[in-house]
């Protein structure tokens, strides 16, 4: 081995230890249930995420060429004028009843917990988390809109998640799904307290429920208020599975959130107030 | 073969370009089309083709990039992934002369056992930092189907990649 490979090989492990110490730096600093975000990675998301929400909106594009151009063909060939006439008007009327379709889903969105004393932000989701483990959704508002870190998210369904991370114009939702995200829950029929947690195969688990409390498939479950991020009596889910095993105090229970995880679109966000937050840390 | 900073400059600038485009894909038209469950781990793909060829001191602050730039799309963050990446990174280093790419076999070969070992450390950690080993094996076995998709396609990426950074099939490393 030569001088100047030995000086490299040298050079290698001393950049390795270096940006080893820096991840695990990080990683000891990583917190799964709550971030705050960097400048840098404030500035990379206010980047790439109006290409994410472009991407996103390919779908609406794609369903609107095919019902007023690609499937059209024929009928403007046989009469030109009278087509394009009714291509508008169909165009103004599919607008319309999309518009409207739109306004009826906002509106039951704004109106869903209207007893909730917290600021209600609408929002539409914008991207996934690109790792298959992690469930979190990110959704066009952000810090600038007034949204704050651990704000309760929902729908007119139920409970999505928290605000994870907040950055300008966007923020990241850990939503129930994910191994993560915790929620403290009750379930109404027995009035018994569970822990609910993500399993990221669009079911949640309910632990720590005593195996005598008579649970039941069907039975819905609330949010119980603790934690200080939820709201008491936010819809989650009904129990799909209770297994009560030969041993063991707890009983194994299964939940099938009330939100359509798969078809999820807008959401609103539960912004608390200074007061309500507490003092700050 | 001989490489300049301008040419590794380069190759990492188009590299990177690559990869925000299939995490804007990855993290949008997957799950519009019901893709929920998968979600092919390209970082990791690229993590590995720059430690199989690229033999320059630096490579540790490759990965960071390549990480911090997953982790804007990601909850996962940049530290893991870079923590695991300058890990295998040196593992790599340690097998280099075991390693052969003459075949789209072998290829896929070697991505998949270096894939699983980074599956496995990223449980190891993630269950660490949970304080909960009862998902390691979950974790484990939840990367497995992207690991053989990503294997799968190797041959393919790896190509591309070659493009990227101007280097041919048999060319085995590139140094400064």
């Amino acid at each position: 081995m030569n001088k100047l490979s030995i000086e490299s090989s040298r050079w290698r492990i001393l950049h390795t230890i270096f940006v080893a110490i820096i991840a695990l730096w990080g990683f000891a600093g990583h917190n799964f249930q709550q971030n705050k975000a960097t400048i840098f990675e404030k500035f990379l998301v206010e980047t790439f995420s109006p290409l994410q929400r472009g991407t996103m909106s390919i779908k609406e594009n794609i369903a609107y060429f095919i019902d007023h151009y690609f499937l059209l063909v024929d009928t403007s060939k046989q009469n030109v004028d009278l087509s394009k006439k009714i291509q508008k008007l169909e165009t103004e009327i599919k607008a319309l009843a999309e518009v409207k379709q739109e306004n009826e889903r906002l509106k039951k969105l704004l109106d869903f917990g209207k007893e909730i004393p917290r600021k209600k932000v609408l929002a539409q989701i914008v991207g996934w988390d690109s790792s298959s483990s992690f469930k979190v959704l990110r959704i066009n508002k952000g810090f600038n809109d007034g949204i704050r870190e651990l704000s309760a998210v929902v729908t007119t369904s139920g409970l999505v998640g928290y605000v994870y991370k907040t950055y300008f114009n966007y923020s990241d939702v850990i939503t129930i799904l994910d191994p993560n995200n915790r929620v403290d829950t009750i379930v109404t029929s027995t009035r018994s307290h569970g822990i609910l947690e993500g399993r990221s195969d669009f079911q949640c688990t309910l632990k720590y429920v005593s195996r005598t409390e008579k649970i039941e498939v069907g039975d819905s479950v609330i949010s119980a208020g603790m934690g200080n991020i939820y709201p008491k009596g936010l819809p989650v889910g009904k129990i799909s599975k209770v297994d009560k095993e030969s041993y063991g105090i707890t009983q194994k229970i299964q939940v099938q959130p009330f939100v359509n995880f798969k078809k999820l679109e807008e959401v609103v966000v539960l912004v608390k107030s200074e007061e309500q937050a507490g003092p700050k840390k | 073969m001989n490489y300049t900073y301008k040419n590794i400059s380069l190759g990492m600038l188009k590299t990177v370009a690559f990869l925000v485009f299939v995490e804007i894909i990855i993290s949008t038209l997957f799950p519009l089309v019901g893709i929920h469950q998968f979600k092919p781990t390209i970082n990791v793909l690229i993590v590995l083709y720059l430690a199989f060829k690229l033999n320059v001191s630096f490579l540790p602050y490759l990965i960071l990039i390549l990480q911090y730039i997953h982790g804007v799309f990601s909850i996962e963050g940049w530290a893991i992934g870079s923590l695991i990446g300058v890990l295998v990174a040196l593992l790599i280093r340690y097998a280099r002369d075991m390693i052969s790419f003459t075949s789209g076999v072998s290829t896929m070969v070697v991505v998949f056992i270096f894939h699983l070992i980074w599956n496995l450390m990223f449980s190891v950690f993630v269950s660490i930092k949970m304080g909960d080993f009862g998902m390691l094996i979950g974790l484990f076995f939840d990367y497995f189907p992207e690991a053989i998709f990503v294997s799968l396609l190797s041959p393919v990426f790896y190509q591309l990649f070659d493009k990227f950074w101007r280097l041919d099939k048999n060319t085995k490393e590139v140094n400064l």
